[in-house]
């Protein structure tokens, strides 16, 4: 019997009504399980999924990196980041813009959030742009779109959950999400210009700063590069698991909040509460989803999606466009973190039965996901970035988007016509 | 009556400006969650120095991360249902009436706070099995029902605050009205 779609129509009228994604995931899941295979197996699996997965060791990983980023924050050495990559760009046209994007892109690399980089890069890129004249709806475009890079670059909290879901190695999916991250900056410095190009935006520029005062300026980013080095060195090299590389960089981005003298027990003390918070929050949408996913693979919604998309198109790139379609329309309405763990369960196996490697699946995924955080109705780094200047209209910040979203578009063109770009650190 | 359940857009805003300034409950909480997170990092960074530097790695590591982490994410589950930060899609409620708010709190509330309490019942009939049959970490030897009970109770207690703030809100309310 189907009854997968009316599962499917009831979470998605719970979702609706605001039941946090946590609990409507968990209660159509266990509904779902019951009416498959009755109430007392049920239960039991309820328990079993919410315990036995709390004290996954693998999963330590998310507080450690949580916590990591956290300390990065506070630590303050976003503003040093800036003020370099400013140093060698300001005589470039909309170099501050291009600095923005570059510093977002080293912050990522250090913190695997891309809200967090987006409300941090707000706060110290947003002012300086202002004070150049530079239009909000470029500045808050490159920020916004810079933070997505939280995600991709090593280390990020969503590939986490991908490797969890998929069981693929985590320390891989991170290498491999390097030069999309990469190429996500020449991109969005490209984008810069691009709606220089369209929006009629002159700018002037800056006399170049002497070779030497720009090698000078690299000094402060010294703590954060090593901090990166320590952590995927750490991986690459093999001296410490994935896991344990998250205790690692959290320790160093301690040591970093102490080095630039940023300690106070206070703000240390809210740190942790905050990372224990979106600790928890995390973790019950995963136990949410696991519960769910448990229902989905028991209804035979996931063969029945195969054979509907497999009817469509028996082809990898035929599956990809679909998929692409797909997150596009779902990042309309979900928020990043439950549109992968709702999604992922489903898509994996066919990708991997349609011989698409699930490392460079991986970064596709992210990379989508990346969109969502930029793209309207649901844009939740416009969203960070309207918060920190409420003056500004979101459909001023989305309206600027548009030559970054495409760049986007064009990144994951470009990684699916060479895959090898994603594979070859791996 | 202010809307204080967390949406995405709330939450940005809560990651756009970080309170420091914590209440007693988050103190508490904090306190002894960041202890647990700050253990977890501990265990890790002397694990591996003391793999490569002494040869000696610390014995049962891996399994008192695990109990830790278990510890802080149902300890957090206090934290978050207090602050009622739990992840919602905010695109359709946002736009019901204000006078159907309340309810609809009220109800995505109950539900919540029940599938909770399922939880927190299943977990410590869970934890009895276990229990039942002395389970322990292999290495260490720690008895693992008692954490069991401890997340069945964070669970239960979890489920009836989240439950429990949005039922107030609207008893608040109708009686506030009633009065008029």
């Amino acid at each position: 019997m189907e009854h997968w779609p009316v599962g499917m129509a009831i979470l998605v009228v719970l979702l609706f009504l605001g039941v946090p994604i946590a609990f409507a995931l968990a209660s159509v899941g266990l509904v779902g399980v019951v009416a498959i295979i009755g109430w007392s197996p049920s239960l039991a699996l309820l328990g079993s999924v919410f315990f036995d997965n709390g004290r996954d060791y693998s999963l330590s990983v998310l507080p450690l990196f949580l916590m990591m980023g956290n300390f990065v924050v506070q630590s303050g050495i976003a503003r040093e980041l800036y003020e370099s990559a400013y140093a060698w760009l300001r005589h470039r046209k909309g170099g501050l813009a291009i600095a923005t994007v570059v510093a977002c892109g080293a912050f990522s690399s250090v913190c695997g959030s891309s809200l967090a980089t987006a409300a941090t890069m707000t706060k110290i890129a947003l002012p300086s742009m202002r004070r150049y004249g530079y239009p909000d709806q470029l500045s808050t475009a490159a920020i916004a779109a810079g933070g997505t890079l939280g995600i991709l670059i090593p280390p990020s909290v969503i590939l986490v959950f991908y490797g969890i879901l998929t069981q693929q190695d985590i320390g891989r999916l991170f290498l491999a999400g390097l030069i999309p991250g990469v190429i996500g900056v020449i991109g969005y410095s490209i984008a810069v210009r691009l709606s220089m190009r369209f929006q009629g935006i002159d700018l002037q520029t800056e006399s170049k700063l002497p070779l030497m005062d720009r090698i000078r300026a690299l000094k402060s980013t010294a703590g954060a590069l090593a901090l990166f080095t320590f952590v995927m060195g750490g991986i690459y090299l093999g001296v410490f698991t994935p896991t344990e590389s998250a205790g690692m960089g959290a320790a160093g981005a301690f040591v970093l909040v102490i080095l630039k003298r940023q300690f106070s027990v206070q703000a240390t003390l809210a740190v942790l509460f905050d990372t224990m918070k979106t600790t928890a929050m995390m973790f019950f949408i995963l136990f949410g989803a696991l519960t769910f996913t448990n229902y989905v693979n028991m209804s035979g919604m996931t063969q029945d999606i195969q054979s509907l998309i497999t009817g469509l198109t028996n082809s990898p790139l035929g599956f990809i466009v679909i998929v692409l379609c797909i997150y596009l329309a779902l990042g309309c309405v979900l928020e990043s973190l439950s549109m992968i763990m709702l999604t992922v369960p489903v898509f994996y196996p066919i990708a991997a039965n349609l011989g698409i490697d699930l490392i460079w699946f991986g970064i596709f995924v992210v990379m989508v996901t990346e969109i969502s955080y930029i793209t309207p109705p649901v844009g939740m780094n416009a969203f960070v970035l309207r918060s920190v200047v409420p003056d500004v209209r979101l459909g001023t910040i989305f309206k600027g988007l548009v030559p970054f979203v495409f760049m986007d578009v064009l990144r994951i063109a470009l990684l699916t016509a060479f895959p090898v770009l994603v594979l070859f650190l791996t | 009556m202010t809307d204080t359940a967390e949406t995405p857009r709330q939450e940005a805003q809560n990651l756009a400006s970080p309170d420091h300034h914590l209440t007693p409950s988050g103190i508490i909480l904090g306190g002894i969650g960041g202890l647990f997170l700050v253990a977890m990092m501990g265990l890790t960074v002397c694990d591996v120095v003391g793999r490569y530097v002494f040869n000696a790695p610390i014995k049962g590591a891996g399994e008192l991360t695990e109990i830790l982490l278990c510890a802080v994410i149902f300890l957090g589950l206090g934290a978050v249902s207090l602050a009622e930060n739990h992840v919602t899609v905010d695109l359709l409620t946002d736009k019901f009436p204000d006078a159907v708010q309340p309810f609809r709190q009220a109800l995505t509330g109950l539900l919540s706070g029940v599938i909770l309490v399922v939880v927190a019942w299943r977990i410590w009939i869970y934890a009895g099995q276990i229990g039942g049959y002395g389970g322990s970490t292999t290495s260490l030897s720690i008895p693992i029902a008692p954490l069991g009970y401890f997340c069945a109770i964070c669970a239960l207690i979890g489920g009836l605050i989240t439950a429990f703030l949005p039922l107030k809100r609207l008893y608040l309310q109708l009686s506030h009205k009633g009065q008029n």
